[in-house]
């Protein structure tokens, strides 16, 4: 967009968004006397007044990143305003690093892409008092971001890089990986979560093939996984014992109608054939995930970890199936990985705050402070 | 003799309104010295300040050997406090607060304490907070007494208590000064209660120290003269060879002059100025104190008009 | 003398600090025998809306105890301890260590409850128990809350009326900030601050989970 076209937009916008101020500022004194019936009127109107602020933003946002400089790396292309030139380079750079590191020569694909960075100092809506840091993909005009400059750090905007690398990598590859992966490929573990998360999630899975991959199971963990087939999920994922839970969380709706006392048989005697009725006639209604997905992204990130260079290229070209696709990336049986990953995810590091050292430490160095300021006062020094 | 307590160029602000201004107190080992003044003179403050619970802002302070407040802990260890108001935990039983007082001193003795308890008639397992005056008095009386203090500093001990009670307590405190031989520093509004038992009196108005002396030089100095000013005596007051306290305008039979440092041989002097001494009155030491705290507050170099 | 201060300091603090150890002794069984169900799911979420009784409890075990050391003090506007004869950071330091030794009450308690809420096999699988974890934290929150208290409650009137009016004055900055359409919550922040490890409460924050992952 033009200097000029932006010029001309906020040339029509303004008179716009000064009108209504106006009005609705004379509004209250002119209707004194007819607020009620008058009021349903300003309201409608305000919905419009904030449509006009923000699209002024909008154009203000625009002119004040516009990009007059550019970043290369060997992947990344950015445009960027001089302001943030030097800090954009640098987090490019590290940007960069991270994702070849992690998507090998797949990083390529990010040569087709420009990013324009910048930081909106007139932005209307300010986060914390700072300016606005904003970020979008130039040529599909996706992945706007709009933040606190607070945030602006080094480390903010090459993680924001890193995820959108991220993305668009993921988005070059074939269906099936996607449809398995269900969202973005982490460019690192630490990208996922944290392990503790990892491991609630596992644990908490609150299915059979869940608990049975938690106490030790590499079919279920498969199975749950969506690396092996499941033909009935209803039989296969869920105990009888779950079934019934299943019924009694989901079922409220069928307790009354042409169901109920099929409900009641499933809840009130345990009947597993009537939970297994009424759950496969609300099948459509049921997760299709018999482990959290999360835990595919985990599972994946630890195959590519385990595989080291050119393991996300074997993971991409690899024609197989999902299973054998990781193997190939981690380079060793899919049987091992599962194991190995489950083994991982499990691996008993939980400790609770109180342990932490960091709590620990500092929670008693504040009650020698407060011990030190009561010893402190005047009347006890 | 050495001081229990001296000071010297005490100064403490307390608020914007009161001051303790250049007090220099010195109280002799062994002796019964009466604090006294009218309420709001400052007594409770000084007593604070000498004892450390408050902070002077300028003068020494040295209690019983020990500079104040740096000295607190072993100067404190030698003192039994009464202070104004009772100051115990109300949900202690006696007992309770027997045993917790006990903790604190290394010289506490524990027969002296059931000793007082049965004199003083306190059940160990009342709580403090249902002790009647006479009996909290009592109670804070033992604590002070059953530590073998070197120095009772007691504030209006006896305040608010039945003459019953009051004698009890000033008894139990005789018998342990005239067994230990410890000083005794004891404030007091109650001048009578005093002029038995002191030898010493210091007068506090104001924030200030007005008077300190010996209770008999008290009492001997300062008299109520009955006198006939002569045709040229209406002002031989000022030519005295004593202070002129008060003097009362009186009738034919002449004037009443309120005097401080009255000796017998001073008659001659005055008789020489024109004035006939016609009677010399003792004063007791609630008359005293009174009329002293009239002079102190008349204007600079004019006896306060004693009009009663 | 310490054994006196202890002594005179659990009598004060002794009603409602048993009360508080009955509940800390109440909690852990009752998290546990109220279960429903043994999916780990179920239980985890069940534990952690058991979390804030124990962060609440800790809370109220400094408040207590923080009282029951400065209370009687006050009452007599703290002539008495004052006119001891020992150094007064001691006097402070035993009040302080008198009340800090009786968190171990309600923390004992909590210890032998969890225990015997989680010996009979109740621990679904993937599940662990953390027993000592959970009564150390308990612990830990209850020697932050009575150092804080502590320091209030040894304070003056006036130092408690300075605190409050930082509190409001905050308060009344978010409002005036929030009103000049400014995104930002002093609040908060400020809670972000206190709350967000190394912050002063942040033994009060996190999973004080009996059962966990």
């Amino acid at each position: 967009m033009s200097d000029e076209a932006i010029a001309r937009l906020e040339r029509m916008v303004r008179p716009a968004l000064t009108g209504a101020t106006v009005l609705l500022l004379s509004l209250p004194t002119a209707l004194h006397g007819q607020a009620s019936v008058y009021r349903a009127r300003l309201d409608s109107l305000r919905p419009r007044l904030a449509a006009a602020r923000h699209a002024a933003d909008s154009v203000r946002a625009l002119r004040a990143v516009l990009p007059t400089d550019s970043v290369s790396t060997p992947h990344l292309t950015l445009l960027v305003n001089p302001q943030v030139q030097e800090l954009v380079r640098r987090a490019a750079q590290q940007a960069d690093s991270d994702l070849t590191r992690a998507f090998g020569a797949r990083t390529a694909v990010l040569r087709n892409t420009r990013f324009a960075v910048g930081i909106d100092t007139s932005a209307r809506e300010r986060y914390y008092g700072s300016p606005v840091l904003t970020m979008w993909s130039v040529d599909t005009a996706q992945h706007v971001t709009r933040e606190s400059s607070e945030y602006g750090t080094l480390q903010a905007v090459s993680t924001r890089l890193r995820n959108h690398g991220a993305h668009d990598i993921t988005a070059s590859l074939d269906q099936p990986l996607r449809d398995w992966a269900k969202r973005d490929i982490p460019w690192s573990t630490a990208d996922i979560g944290n392990p503790d998360n990892m491991r609630s999630q596992l644990v908490g899975a609150g299915t059979d093939v869940g608990m049975q991959c938690t106490a030790g199971s590499v079919t279920a963990c498969e199975k749950g996984l969506a690396l092996a087939p499941t033909r009935d999920r209803i039989t296969e994922w869920y105990s009888a014992a779950q079934r019934r839970e299943l019924v009694m969380r989901r079922g409220w709706a069928w307790r009354r109608g042409s169901q109920a006392a099929t409900f009641d048989a499933c809840v009130d005697r345990a009947d597993d054939a009537r939970c297994l009725e009424l759950l496969r006639a609300h099948e459509s209604e049921m997760s299709d995930e018999g482990i959290p997905s999360i835990l595919r992204m985990s599972l994946l990130r630890f195959a590519l970890d385990r595989g080291g260079p050119g393991a996300f290229d074997r993971l991409a070209t690899d024609t197989g199936d999902i299973g054998s696709r990781l193997a190939a990336a981690a380079g060793m049986p899919q049987p091992a990985l599962v194991s190995a990953w489950r083994d991982a995810v499990l691996k008993p590091e939980h400790a609770t705050e109180a342990s932490d050292p960091v709590v620990l430490g500092s929670s008693l160095l504040w009650c020698a402070g407060c011990l030190a300021l009561a010893l402190w006062r005047s009347r006890w020094s | 003799m050495s001081n229990a307590i001296e000071t010297s160029g005490l100064r403490y602000r307390a608020g914007k309104s009161f001051e303790i201004r250049d007090v220099s107190l010195h109280v002799p080992e062994g002796a019964v010295y009466g604090f006294l003044g009218p309420n709001g003179a400052g007594k409770t403050t000084t007593m604070r300040l000498l004892l450390g619970l408050l902070r002077q802002d300028a003068g020494d302070i040295t209690l019983l050997g020990h500079p104040m407040p740096q000295g607190y802990v072993e100067a404190l260890a030698k003192v039994g406090y009464v202070p104004e108001r009772p100051h115990l935990y109300p949900t202690f039983t006696i007992g309770e607060s027997i045993a917790y007082h006990a903790a604190f001193f290394a010289t506490w003795d524990e027969a002296h304490a059931r000793d007082l308890a049965a004199r003083f008639e306190l059940p160990g397992d009342r709580k403090v907070a249902a002790l009647s005056k006479g009996e909290t008095g009592k109670l804070m009386m033992l604590l002070a007494l059953a530590q073998r203090p070197r120095l009772l500093a007691l504030d209006e001990p006896t305040d608010g208590l039945d003459p019953v009670v009051r004698r009890d307590v000033l008894e139990a405190l005789l018998d342990y000064v005239s067994s230990s031989g410890a000083t005794v520093f004891i404030s007091s509004h109650l001048v009578h209660e005093l002029e038995r038992i002191c030898d010493w009196i210091g007068v506090m108005d104001r924030g200030r120290l007005i008077a300190e002396l010996p209770m008999e030089e008290f009492r001997a100095g300062i008299k109520r003269l009955r006198v006939v000013p002569g045709a040229r005596g209406s002002d031989a007051w000022k030519s005295a060879p004593f202070a002129v306290l008060a003097r009362h305008e009186g009738d034919a039979r002449g004037e009443q002059w309120l005097v401080r440092g009255w000796k017998p041989e001073m008659a001659a002097a005055v008789e020489a100025q024109g004035v006939s001494v016609r009677e010399v009155m003792d004063l007791d030491l609630e008359e005293g104190f009174v009329e002293l705290l009239r002079s102190f507050r008349a204007p600079a170099g004019e006896p306060s008009n004693g009009a009663r | 003398m310490f054994a006196a201060m202890l002594r005179a300091q659990w009598r004060w603090a002794r009603l409602p600090i048993a009360l508080l150890t009955v509940l800390a002794f109440a909690i852990p069984l009752l998290s546990v025998r109220l279960l429903e169900a043994s999916d780990p799911r179920y239980v985890m979420a069940t534990m952690q809306q058991w979390a804030v009784a124990y962060a609440a409890l800790a809370g109220l075990v400094g408040l207590f105890l923080a009282l029951a050391a400065w209370s009687s003090d006050h009452r007599g506007r703290h002539v008495y301890a004052l006119a001891l004869p020992l150094p007064r950071w001691r006097f402070v330091l035993n009040r302080y260590a008198a009340g800090a030794m009786m968190t171990v009450v309600p923390t004992l308690a909590l210890l032998v409850s969890a225990f015997l809420a989680t010996r009979n096999g109740v621990v679904p699988v993937g599940l662990h128990t953390y027993i000592g974890a959970l009564a150390l934290r308990f612990m830990l929150a209850s020697l932050v809350g009575f150092s804080v208290f502590f320091l209030v409650a040894s304070s003056s009137a006036r130092m408690a009326a300075y605190v409050l009016s930082a509190m409001v004055a905050i308060v009344v900055a978010d409002i005036l900030l929030n009103s000049a359409g400014l995104d930002y919550s002093l609040t908060s922040h400020i809670m972000d601050v206190v709350f967000a490890k190394p912050g002063l409460l942040a033994a009060f924050t996190g999973r004080w989970m009996l059962l966990d992952v």
